[in-house]
């Protein structure tokens, strides 16, 4: 019976949502889009979905992480993926759409969202799935993390990137089963092309604006340690700073000191190499995203501030530190 | 040579406080700023037009006050400026391709790589809405006649400090990054100028454009805030696992 028979049958419009399916879309990082097949795999079960995969992890992998059907697609650039999965998702026609979150995921999505007139949320940070409502809540940070939006998409499909380290990576059941699809690639239409390596320099930060600040203090600090946090703080791309002492040390110009005397900064990594932290010092840095300290005395104010604590001499910890990274 | 930038006006992050006990935000002081990303933008436009001679337009989607943010454009450079005088809730996308429509030949649209209130990327959603090339997260971007070259970081660099060109043919969409140009100031005689002028932005509605109710519908909804959990007594660590932090 087809659908106009029923519908004459049952004397009532049936609205078949042509939108279906879970699709996990893999551009070549698979340890980032793995653990999404994961989370698809439970919210494929809750809506009662297939869920696919297209990337160029093995099928049999695919599958027993979580796939339904495997649509193979070797990785290539931005203007490939596009062309190819524009072309596929205009026939598949999926409900959901999920990927990794970094430049290439981020700009895919995005252009997928304006090729098939759907919407999407980038680097989302918590999913939440509405079964009634059929459709996903995500968390994703806006001005810079300061806090969250909870956004939900209204049009279809749903396109989702998100960021990595979000999700577990699932547990392997090999006894699971699913089928292959080729998938026919496409040539994308206006191709952009490579012309190699560009020099390019960043303009100079003032150390307000920073990125990164390493910072040195007197705890525990001696002019050879101090050499040793500059050659850090260059090969982070730091920017290299000190607290007030230092200064009285002559290791770093007026213009470097960090705290309320001096430039307050907020940079998304602060490395404190032996410095106390008075209150000053931590009211001038409390913007830091994330900040390492390091300092002999584990009664130092600075671990209160501190997301990453190493209770030790810096001359015994910055070279180590510097050798690791 | 048609150059038009896309910018977005939005509230400076400056005035605001972010409560994440109380969880909330609140508005100390409502003022408005461009988009930093877009401003970038308008500065690599304003560049080429005084390489080659282009005409700049500068077009934003936003209630009146979005004029603030034209009028800055304009005294910053830019040849026209148009204010599409609609709810910020609707996509943009729709609103700056009809906009494409009406002005007829565009050869480069320039705008930033994300919006910071939102998160939004209007830029990779309008290149292929209006089919033309993408090129995305610029920090350079150059004209050489009817070929775009850019500059970005190379995302195949686990370092993160190396950069690699990508060139594409026009028309084609660049998105610029906060990394991109440094925008220029403007001369305060030009603002004093623009704001007596009352020409200065030209105002569109989205019957002008020829969209409909269906075309203004918002493809994402905003259902909420939630808020980082506050700080703590710092972790202890070994240098081991702070370098393994750190390592991209």
């Amino acid at each position: 019976m087809n659908l106009n028979d029923l519908q004459a049958l049952m004397g009532e419009a049936i609205e078949i949502d042509e939108y279906r399916d879970l699709w996990v879309v893999d551009l070549g990082n698979t340890a980032r889009a793995a653990p999404l097949l994961g989370e698809a795999r439970r919210m494929a079960d809750s809506l009662g979905a297939y869920l696919h995969y297209v990337g160029p992890a093995d099928s049999g992998e695919a599958i027993a992480l979580g796939a339904d059907r495997v649509h193979p697609l070797a990785a290539a650039g931005a203007d490939a993926a596009v062309a190819t999965l524009a072309a596929l998702f205009a026939n598949a026609k999926p409900e959901f759409v999920f990927l990794a979150a970094d430049e290439t995921g981020n700009e895919v999505a995005a252009r997928l969202a304006g090729r098939l007139h759907g919407g999407v949320v980038l680097n989302c940070i918590a999913l939440r799935l509405d079964e009634a409502a059929r459709e996903v809540v995500a968390s994703h940070p806006v001005y810079d993390g300061a806090h969250y939006l909870d956004s939900a998409v209204t049009a279809k499909p749903q396109i989702f990137t998100v960021r990595p380290e979000i999700f577990p990576m699932p547990a392997r059941d090999s006894g699971r089963t699913g089928e292959v699809e080729p998938v026919a690639a496409s040539e994308p239409e206006h191709p952009s092309r490579d012309t190699g390596p560009a020099a390019h320099t960043p303009p100079a930060t003032p150390l307000h604006k920073a990125a990164r600040v390493v910072a040195v203090g007197r705890g525990g600090n001696d002019a050879a340690t101090v050499e040793v946090a500059r050659l850090l703080a260059a090969k982070l791309g730091a920017h290299f700073a000190g607290d007030r002492s230092a200064f009285d040390s002559g290791w770093i110009g007026k213009e470097d000191i960090v705290g309320v005397i001096g430039t307050e900064i907020a940079p998304d990594v602060y490395i404190a190499a032996g410095i106390w932290g008075d209150t000053l010092h931590r009211a001038g840095t409390e913007g830091a995203k994330f900040v390492v300290a390091i300092h002999p005395d584990a009664s130092a104010p600075i671990f209160n501030a501190a997301d990453a604590a190493v209770v030790g001499q810096p001359k015994d910890v910055l070279p180590r530190l510097l050798a690791l990274l | 040579m048609r150059l038009l930038v896309l910018l977005r006006q939005l509230l400076d992050p400056a005035g605001m406080l972010v409560n994440r006990k109380a969880g909330k935000v609140f508005v100390n002081r409502e003022e408005y700023m461009i988009n930093p990303a877009d401003k970038r933008a308008l500065e690599a436009a304003l560049q080429i037009k005084d390489a080659t001679g282009a005409e700049v337009v500068a077009a934003a989607v936003g209630p009146a006050r979005t004029e603030d943010a034209l009028r800055e454009a304009r005294a910053l450079g830019a040849d026209r400026a148009i204010l599409i005088k609609e709810d910020v809730a609707a996509p943009a996308g729709r609103f700056y391709e009809a906009l494409c429509d009406s002005l007829g030949d565009v050869d480069l649209i320039l705008t930033g790589d994300s919006a910071l209130d939102t998160g939004e990327a209007v830029g990779p959603q309008l290149a292929e809405m209006v089919n033309m090339a993408f090129l995305g997260n610029a920090v350079q971007c150059a004209l050489e006649g009817a070929v775009v070259r850019i500059v970005r970081r190379d995302v195949r660099d686990a370092t993160q400090r190396a950069y690699n060109g990508v060139e594409a043919d026009l028309p084609a969409v660049v998105t610029v990054t906060r990394s991109g140009p440094t925008p220029r100031y403007p001369h305060g005689g030009a603002i004093i100028e623009m704001y007596r002028d009352p020409e200065a932005v030209e105002i569109m509605t989205a019957a002008d454009l020829g969209l409909d109710d269906s075309a203004l519908q918002p493809a994402v909804v905003e259902r909420g805030q939630s808020f980082p959990p506050e700080r703590e007594f710092g972790k202890q660590m070994t240098v081991e696992e702070i370098a393994e932090r750190m390592t991209p």
